[in-house]
């Protein structure tokens, strides 16, 4: 088997690097340098070419400038921080309680792992549902089961709708990330368990000394996984929010660029996509390294 | 291990490209050399509604004169900008495409691709032109670049068959005609009797042009399943930006053109009119079939859909809105579908608020808006030939018997060289921006020259972020209002 794959291995890769080629790579540096020019969605502002609509770093200068990018910049961090630890946290509880368990390990995890099965829009409308309807009348209204006013019109807010964000969010990636955290989970020795139990040490200490190094490699996968997601977060903001409230994340941001002026500015858009592209690939490869290097070999 | 994180990294930096690839623009295809077309004329249609009835026209027009014509059209209620960039990206552009206001025709213009109707070629189609009246013309200031699709109106829709239930069937022509000509202070006693009698059932009596009209006593038929005086979309921006500000703008600035070129001397010169605006908001809110407060711009139950539905099913008197809502009110509820009639958008102005040469308040309070919302453009980037076609399609379309057959019936259009004393819509609420034509009792569309996205998503923004979604407005609210209309309309035209 290893000798088809080594001979065949440009005609069996071809397929997949041209298309990789073709719909990430050249649109990659296409955009790269639209993000150059005063590009206008169907012309150069300037010129008949882009070289002739050269506006050097104007445009970056322009989205540093930009109040709604900085704020949505802001917003983006605030809830990446949040999401990252509390969707960690709920799906390492969770699959800890998977591995526990002997019967319906699998229907609980079924279970867990639906609400990722479905799209972000539809997600967002459920849960608007849900808060509006929900948790605003039936649930903690005044007239309630009982009455909480913080979890009242949550989406109407800028901090509980960030708190909404992260809910909506934990409940679609919580069973994902349950799924990775299990298979780490059984990938430890038991007898390293067992040995630890006949030296006197509690669950805690367990817990602590060998589940959570021996789980390194899973939390390297699945904090790289949560962060680039939560930076990416689109669909569920426009679904929940739609960015009122000042919830506007940079995905949605940049969309909405091109609708902040006319002619529209796909120029700025676009320079806004590059800062938003090193930003992600800075944060992540900081973020792989660390977790990486704390990983420890058997 | 070290493969794995070799293997991490690269995944990385795969996704992490793969998330900027699908902002990347499209090549840009100049030249149309080498073009393999199959039409001989591509028209564009941004409005979903009417696909069926322009892919028949254009069939019909292409059967006429012995060509290929090739339409394309979105969903309705898509938008179609992207879309149509993409296609103006290619190597075969659309000959005919769609704009809808001055501000949107900047892009066409600047690209290049709007073409200068004075260039015209074909003397049917300058004789069109010339015959459009000046108000609705699309410009850039200089030139003129659009034929209009149609008109609409908007303004608050009422069932007369409400009026009917709420003060007896033979008052209701009297109701309308008096309702028109009242003024604010008339329609504001009104509108509180009338939350008074849904909220507590004290029969009073509504003055409107000096005239009493009595609520019949026993809340009977329609009126037993009021719920408040107004339906309001309250989660949608647009309820207080675009149109409902538009009547303020209008009492600022002449038309869209004059409103795009707006000084800061004439929008600081406007605060009156936009505090007229906060009055009319405020009274308008406030008795809405939903309390003001977080409830009134929660989008489950107080969204377009919901509100259209609130007001089909008689649970309010009033509903803000455009013809384009009628077929949406008549799927809610058909039975109320052909009773519908438009009533004027009142707001307190002085005659000092109004800064538009020749208008006067009674002008204002009798007057929705007309306006078109949607131009065909000529793209002057196509061959001769096919721009020659496009212009012989425009003047077919608009003067034909065949081609206004189209538009009237299949795209139920008021064209807007109608003449309002033999044109007939076809529905309700159409002829009843057809009988305000006839009068005369028209305002324009003025915020449509507003700086791009400020009717919605500044000014619309603020007010439901602010105002609609708190029960009590403090004391300064009206003015605080009017001076946020013009400093972020200020800012975002860069202003001083």
């Amino acid at each position: 088997m290893d000798q088809y794959y080594k001979k065949r291995l440009v005609p069996l890769a071809l397929p997949a690097l041209i298309l990789f080629l073709m719909v990430v790579v050249i649109p990659f540096i296409v955009g790269v340098i639209y993000s150059f020019t005063g590009w206008r969605g169907t012309y150069f502002a300037g010129g008949e070419h882009f070289w002739e609509s050269f506006v050097g770093f104007d445009n970056y200068i322009k989205a540093f400038k930009t109040k709604k990018f900085i704020e949505a910049m802001i917003y983006t961090v605030k809830f990446t921080v949040v999401a990252v630890i509390v969707v960690n946290v709920v799906s390492l509880c969770v699959s800890l309680l998977a591995t526990y368990l002997h019967k319906g390990a699998a229907a609980y995890r079924t279970i867990y792992f639906l609400p990722n099965l479905l799209g972000g829009l539809a997600l967002g409308y459920i849960w608007q549902f849900i808060f509006e309807i929900v948790f605003s009348n039936i649930l903690f209204g005044k007239d309630g089961v009982i009455s909480i006013p913080a979890l009242c019109n949550m989406t109407q807010d800028n901090t509980k709708a960030l708190f909404a964000l992260v809910m909506l969010f934990t409940w679609q990636m919580a069973g994902y990330m349950m799924i990775i955290y299990t298979t780490g989970l059984n990938n430890i020795p038991k007898d390293l368990f067992e040995a630890a139990s006949i030296d006197g040490a509690n669950a805690w200490q367990r817990f602590w000394s060998i589940t959570v190094p021996m789980l390194m490699p899973s939390f390297t996968i699945v904090f790289f996984m949560t962060l680039s997601k939560c930076f990416m977060l689109l669909d569920q903001n426009i679904a929940l929010t739609d960015g009122n409230f000042g919830t506007r994340m940079l995905a949605t941001q940049i969309l909405r660029t091109t609708r902040d002026a006319s002619p529209p500015d796909y120029g700025l858009a676009q320079a806004q996509a590059v800062i938003f592209f090193i930003l992600i690939a800075v944060v992540t490869l900081v973020q792989v390294n660390v977790t990486s290097k704390k990983e420890v070999e058997m | 291990m070290k493969g794995k994180k070799f293997l991490a990294m690269t995944l990385a930096g795969v996704m992490a490209a793969g998330m900027l690839a699908g902002c990347g623009g499209s090549d840009s295809g100049s030249g149309d050399s080498g073009s393999n077309k199959d039409y001989d004329l591509y028209i564009f249609n941004t409005k979903g509604e009417n696909a069926d009835a322009m892919e028949a026209a254009a069939k019909a027009f292409g059967e006429e004169k012995g060509v290929t014509v090739k339409v394309f059209s979105l969903g309705s209620g898509t938008n179609s900008d992207d879309t149509l960039r993409t296609e103006m990206n290619s190597k075969n552009k659309p000959a005919i495409f769609s704009c809808m206001n001055a501000q949107a025709l900047v892009e066409w213009v600047e690209g290049g691709f709007a073409m200068d109707l004075s260039k015209a070629t074909n003397e049917e189609f300058k004789k069109l032109v010339s015959e459009i009246p000046e108000s609705f013309n699309l410009t850039d200031g200089s030139a003129n670049y659009g034929i209009p699709y149609n008109v609409e109106g908007y303004g608050y829709i009422v069932d007369t068959e409400m009026i009917a239930a709420l003060f007896g069937e033979d008052q209701v022509d009297a109701f309308m005609a008096a309702f028109k000509t009242a003024t604010y202070d008339e329609f504001e006693a009104m509108v509180h009797t009338l939350t008074a009698y849904i909220k507590e059932g004290t029969a009073g009596t509504v003055t409107l042009s000096g005239q009493d009209f009595a609520l019949v006593a026993e809340k009977t038929g329609k009126a037993a399943s009021l719920e408040g005086v107004f339906s309001v979309a309250g989660a949608e921006k647009w309820t207080y930006g675009d149109h409902m500000v538009n009547v303020a703008v209008d009492a600022i600035f002449k038309d869209s053109v004059a409103a795009s070129e707006a000084t800061m001397e004439q929008l600081e010169a406007g605060k009156g009119a936009f505090e007229a605006y906060a009055k009319a908001l405020d009274l308008k809110t406030s008795n809405a079939t939903t309390e003001r407060g977080p409830e009134l711009i929660n989008s489950t139950t107080n969204g377009y859909d919901p509100a259209v539905a609130t007001f089909a099913n008689s649970k309010a008197i009033f509903f803000k809105n455009g013809n384009w809502c009628y077929t949406n009110i008549e799927k809610a509820n058909p039975d109320i579908a052909d009773t519908l009639a438009f009533l004027p958008v009142k707001m307190p102005f002085t005659q000092d608020d109004i800064k538009v040469d020749g208008l006067t308040v009674d002008h204002m309070l009798c007057s929705i808006p007309v306006f078109v919302p949607n131009y065909y453009c000529i793209n002057d980037k196509v061959s001769d030939e096919e721009k020659e076609l496009a212009q012989e399609f425009m003047v077919w379309l608009n003067t034909s018997e065949a081609g206004q057959k189209f538009v009237v019936e299949d795209m139920a259009f008021i064209p807007y060289n109608a003449d309002p004393a033999t044109t007939s819509a076809g529905y309700s609420l159409g002829d009843s921006i057809i009988s305000y034509m006839a009068e005369g009792n028209t305002l324009t569309n003025a915020y449509a020259g507003a700086p791009t996205g400020w009717a919605t998503d500044t000014f619309g923004l603020q007010m439901m972020e602010n105002y609609v979604n708190t029960a009590e407005w403090p004391d300064t609210a009206y003015e605080d209002i009017a001076n946020f209309a013009i400093s972020s309309w200020a800012e975002k035209k860069g202003l001083e």
